[in-house]
């Protein structure tokens, strides 16, 4: 049987299991909003086994050949009764080292025992590194954005000065997102003036700057076990996309088109993913006008029906036949 | 030296007369092209300017650069150097669906209680169905609408359409409020009204319509220009692939206007129907294969019609009730339109 990990409101899960059914494949999706309501794991003669008690029904451990860790967690939903002349910091304490202690040891060694076992995708990297990607990216000699984190001033504008006061900023990670006084909030890259320099304190909260890369155009590419599914997004025509493609146009889309990277820059991607220990993963890339590739960041559990669908990759499809083939 | 590519998502279509560029990206964009330009885009693909001009030995070089410059402004094409030119792979335009069935037609007319009609919902749910239109011949009551509705609860069906008789008890407040209760409820249609008026969503009619006989129609309105009818329509017929209907006395069939039955819904279950094959029997014939269709530029955007036809006993036959004429691409009603068929007798 596959185990799924994901969230109830992912559409890529939804068409995936709708292939693998269509395949008559053995599958359970467990959610992050499923709440495990109960478990057992027992130790005996050199044996162990771990079982789940999830929507009225009981996963075993021991039946799952595969694991599809698309995204989320696991959601255990224990609840702790005090009695009434409970103290605050009694309760406190106690909450604190049962749920996150006991709790995330119990934790800790389930995703131990999933990661073992023949997956795609990896609960090891819930939360990819923006910055260990550069990292191990530069490692792998590709090229990679010139960037600045840092929390002072002086060494801000030095940095801006030397970009040709041509600099982005951007967040550290980009999960971020959250809503308040009914306006939501999340990260895009924006182009960094003079006057946003001018307008920082002395000192302020670490901030990543990164020059401004000359693009023609942008590369998404799904990287899934050694096979590259990559698509140029043309969003240097539109003003509104230019710096970020993610600031979607909806009346007029980019122009979307398959695209095929240089087989030089596949082999160092590949160096890449291995050293980053993924398997499957979105990788964003510039094209600059001379021709370079230029390595931004990669997303483990990213969305890839924006690249399956204009380019006509079938991904769900290979997805999941992928995953019947895992052993 | 640069070189044009054009645009994966713009699909350049040749009919009789003149060729249609397909945005699927963006759908007002589409455009008809004289079918010379059609010839530089398909001929001298991936060439340069200049060399198209050359080949033409530059007898027509204001015309290409005419051409070239609504091509660059509509963002049809883009340019790639030399380097580049292995870049950018064309797609496939494949279809491919995990789902058995993809959309139905349930006929009512009060022959059979609404509450009967669960099973065959579930059974269309259980076959991954997406989309629903229920027609009614009598005017529905809200209570009816209502009960109708319930039984997509719990389904994954998406999508629920309703055309029915007008029944001027039912007030729009009230439609306003059970598309609110039934969020998969997303468009509701009344003809035989007293009074026209329609927002997309909430629609009267006065047409006197009859479901069943009263469809088929082709029409710029009807055209749907995107993905996934554009992948649809170049192996599989856009109305009836993946379809599975009830006409108003409960016999399922591909389309309810056509002829072929396959049972009693409370007596067989889809999945026996779909095991036998025969319901899909003209779930492939594609617009390519149509006598005179296959000539049209419209022919990935059109949603075909195999019950009313030219000729019953020709299964390419034209849809009948198609007033376009490719050869000379026009409309009916537009100056010297000529009736396609007197055409070519």
């Amino acid at each position: 049987m596959i185990l799924i990990i994901s969230e109830q409101e992912d559409y890529s899960t939804e068409r995936v299991t709708k292939w693998l059914d269509h395949l008559h494949a053995k599958y359970f999706r467990l959610n992050k909003e499923d709440p495990i309501k109960n478990l057992e794991i027992t130790f005996s003669n050199n044996d162990f086994s771990i079982n789940l008690y999830i929507n009225e029904e009981w996963l075993l451990f021991k039946e799952i050949h595969s694991v599809w860790y698309r995204r989320g967690e696991l959601n255990f939903d224990f609840d702790l009764t005090f009695t009434k002349n409970a103290t605050d910091s009694f309760v406190k304490g106690v909450q604190y080292n049962l749920i996150h202690e006991e709790l995330k040891t119990i934790n800790d060694f389930m995703e131990h025992v999933l990661i073992n076992k023949p997956s795609l995708g990896s609960m090891k990297w819930k939360n990819a590194n923006k910055l260990l990607s550069l990292l191990y990216a530069q490692r792998a000699e590709l090229e990679v954005p010139k960037s600045i984190i840092s929390t002072e001033k002086k060494q801000l504008k030095t940095f801006f000065k030397e970009s040709k006061k041509d600099c982005i900023s951007k967040g550290v990670q980009d999960v971020m997102s959250f809503v308040s006084d009914n306006n939501s909030y999340s990260y895009a890259t924006s182009k960094i003036l003079s006057k946003d320099i001018e307008d920082m304190s002395e000192t302020f909260f670490p901030s990543l700057l990164q020059h401004n890369i000359d693009k023609k155009y942008e590369v998404r590419t799904f990287y899934l076990n050694g096979d590259f599914y990559s698509m140029a997004i043309f969003s240097q025509n539109d003003e509104k996309t230019s710096v970020d493609y993610r600031n979607y146009n909806v009346q007029k889309p980019n122009r979307n088109v398959p695209y095929l990277l240089p087989k030089k820059i596949e082999d160092k991607l590949t160096v890449f993913m291995n050293s980053m220990e993924l398997n499957t993963g979105s990788i964003d890339l510039i094209v600059t006008n001379n021709n370079e590739f230029v390595f931004l960041e990669v997303n483990p559990s990213g969305q890839y029906g924006m690249v399956s669908i204009p380019c006509d990759y079938e991904l769900d499809f290979k997805i999941a036949k992928h995953l019947i083939s895992l052993k | 030296m640069k070189y044009f590519k054009i645009f994966n998502s713009c699909k350049i279509v040749k009919g009789a007369s003149q060729a249609l560029i397909y945005d699927l990206d963006r759908v007002d964009n589409s455009s008809p092209i004289p079918l010379d330009l059609f010839e530089i885009l398909t001929d001298h693909k991936g060439k340069s300017v200049k060399q198209i001009k050359s080949f033409y030995q530059n007898q027509y070089d204001s015309t290409i650069d005419d051409y070239f410059r609504f091509l660059e402004e509509r963002e049809f094409i883009f340019y790639c150097s030399e380097i580049e030119k292995e870049s950018f792979p064309e797609r496939e335009f494949n279809w491919n669906k995990p789902n058995k069935i993809i959309n139905s037609i349930i006929d009512f007319d009060r022959s059979i209680p609404i509450s009967e009609y669960r099973t065959f919902i579930v059974d269309l749910y259980s076959n991954d169905c997406q989309v629903v239109e229920i027609r009614s011949f009598v005017k529905l009551t809200l209570d009816e609408i209502r009960s109708f509705l319930k039984h997509f609860d719990y389904t994954s069906i998406l999508t629920v359409e309703l055309l029915s008789m007008f029944n001027d008890k039912v007030k729009k407040s009230e439609i306003v409020e059970l598309l609110d209760e039934f969020p998969r409820l997303k468009k509701i249609s009344f003809y035989a009204s007293d009074f026209s008026e329609t927002n997309g969503v909430i629609n009267y009619s006065t047409n006197k319509v009859v479901p069943d006989l009263d469809c088929g129609n082709v029409d710029p309105k009807y055209f749907s220009i995107n993905l996934d009818t554009f992948s649809e329509a170049q192996k599989h017929n856009t109305c009836l692939n993946c379809k599975v209907s009830l006409n108003k006395v409960g016999q399922i069939k591909n389309c309810p206007s056509m002829d072929k039955t396959f049972g009693d819904f409370r007596k067989v279950s889809i999945q026996n129907v779909l095991d036998k094959n025969e319901i899909k029997e003209d779930w492939k014939i594609s617009k390519d294969e149509i006598e005179i269709c296959k000539d049209c530029e419209y022919r990935y955007a059109c949603t075909d019609c195999r019950a009313f036809t030219d000729e019953k006993s020709n299964k390419y036959s034209r849809p009948s009730r198609c007033n376009y004429n490719p050869y000379q691409g026009l409309w009916k009603g537009e100056n010297g339109y000529v009736d396609v068929i007197t055409r070519i007798k």
